[in-house]
């Protein structure tokens, strides 16, 4: 008899028989048991600014020691990062690099975080924890950079060991998820609070996609579902699209179409809205809600001004939620 | 009858016999897709499966968050 077992990390559920791999292409079922085979195997390995995850309220101008393993539990048709995302582990070149080496990587080269990003960090779920517990004991920031599509249970083990999260929340539609990304909307949202309540700091990226999820109401309900589930603080950073992967005949986002998005969120009463992937645009800048005073002026990944001191804004203390030191 | 009517008459005869046959093969193909899954698989040969991994330089970690949920029968 051959057994058969089912993967309880994310909301897909796989069921595998002998032999078989779950969509995210890197956990297999050999012999009735689990496995993961991206287990201290990264193929990506970088030093990044902490403002490219993006996160805009956590340790300004400092380096996130970021990484990834190939595969992926989405489909996203837009995907920036599809040659590992959508790889075998056995199509990437990877390198060995235990926790414990990626922890003393990330202290020898000054950086003050560790990412787990480019693909989606759900789907080597076991070596993420695992660095992320020594990390945080080692006094450096965990950033899971995540679409939050995970079951409740690993999540509240993982959250915690992570301090911030930056979440792409992609649409907010189920016919949107369904069709662009081969996944749930539901799941995600609840993920999201879930990390929210946990204490977990949270940053969201919504890709304005041309035709697929820019029409004001999509945009405002959105900002709306933000406000009234996370509170007007969590920042929302709307990111310009490039045409990638399988939507290279759509045109870039239009830039008007980010600064009226934007327009919209600060309406909606959210405090802190950006406008990623354009670099002089003043949705880069962090603004203080209370006295509009520029606090943070950014130009691309680069920071040229900074008027937050101990967390408040330099001009009339008003308090800048995030992590900033 | 007049020879429109005949050739009408023709093609609809026509038509259903082709509706006909692309149903037949629609059925066919969903019948033998059916019968290739679970209920028939064949026994993988796991130790090929571990070599093979090896041989790409990955390793085996046991996951977390999974339960079995049946067996199926084995056909060798």
């Amino acid at each position: 008899m051959l057994p058969i077992v089912e993967c309880r990390l994310c909301h897909h559920h796989c069921r595998l028989n002998e032999g078989e791999r779950g969509q995210c292409r890197v956990r297999i079922n050999l012999d009735g048991k689990l496995f993961s085979l991206v287990y201290g195997k990264p193929c990506s390995v970088h030093i990044d600014p902490i403002e490219k995850k993006p996160l805009y309220h956590v340790l300004p101008a400092s380096a996130s020691f970021s990484l990834a393993t190939a595969g992926c539990n989405l489909r996203c048709k837009f995907c920036q990062n599809w040659q590992i995302s959508q790889s075998l582990p056995e199509e990437t070149e990877n390198i060995e690099l235990p926790p414990e080496s990626v922890v003393q990587e990330a202290l020898k080269n000054h950086c003050r975080s560790i990412a787990y990003t480019y693909s989606d960090p759900v789907i080597f779920y076991e070596y993420m924890l695992d660095t992320a517990k020594l990390a945080k004991q080692n006094g450096l920031i965990n950033i899971f950079r995540t679409a939050a599509f995970i079951e409740e249970e690993p999540l509240l083990e993982l959250c915690p060991f992570i301090q911030t999260a930056s979440v792409d929340l992609k649409g907010i539609t189920e016919e949107y998820y369904e069709k662009m990304c081969a996944a749930k909307l539901e799941p995600v949202l609840k993920a999201i609070k879930i990390m929210h309540q946990q204490g977990v700091w949270i940053e969201l990226t919504n890709l304005v996609v041309p035709t697929w999820n820019d029409r004001e109401k999509d945009i405002g309900d959105l900002c709306l579902w933000i406000k009234e589930n996370l509170g007007p603080d969590v920042p929302l950073h709307f990111s310009r699209f490039w045409p990638m992967h399988q939507l290279k005949s759509l045109p870039p986002t239009p830039e008007k179409t980010l600064t009226r998005a934007r327009e919209i969120g600060l309406k909606e009463g959210l405090h802190y809205v950006y406008v990623g992937n354009i670099p002089e645009h003043e949705g880069n800048n962090t603004y203080c809600p209370k006295d509009g005073k520029l606090l943070i002026r950014r130009i691309g990944y680069s920071i040229l001004e900074n008027n937050i001191i101990d967390g408040q804004c330099k001009f009339c203390g008003t308090n800048i939620p995030g992590l900033w030191a | 009858m007049k020879s429109g009517d005949k050739l009408l008459i023709i093609l609809l005869v026509l038509s259903v016999l082709m509706m006909g046959h692309i149903m037949k093969e629609n059925v066919i193909s969903i019948r033998s897709a059916a019968l290739s899954t679970s209920a028939g698989k064949s026994k993988v040969d796991v130790d090929k499966v571990k070599a093979q991994l090896q041989q790409a330089g990955l390793k085996l970690y046991e996951a977390q968050y999974w339960k079995m949920i049946g067996v199926q029968p084995q056909k060798d």
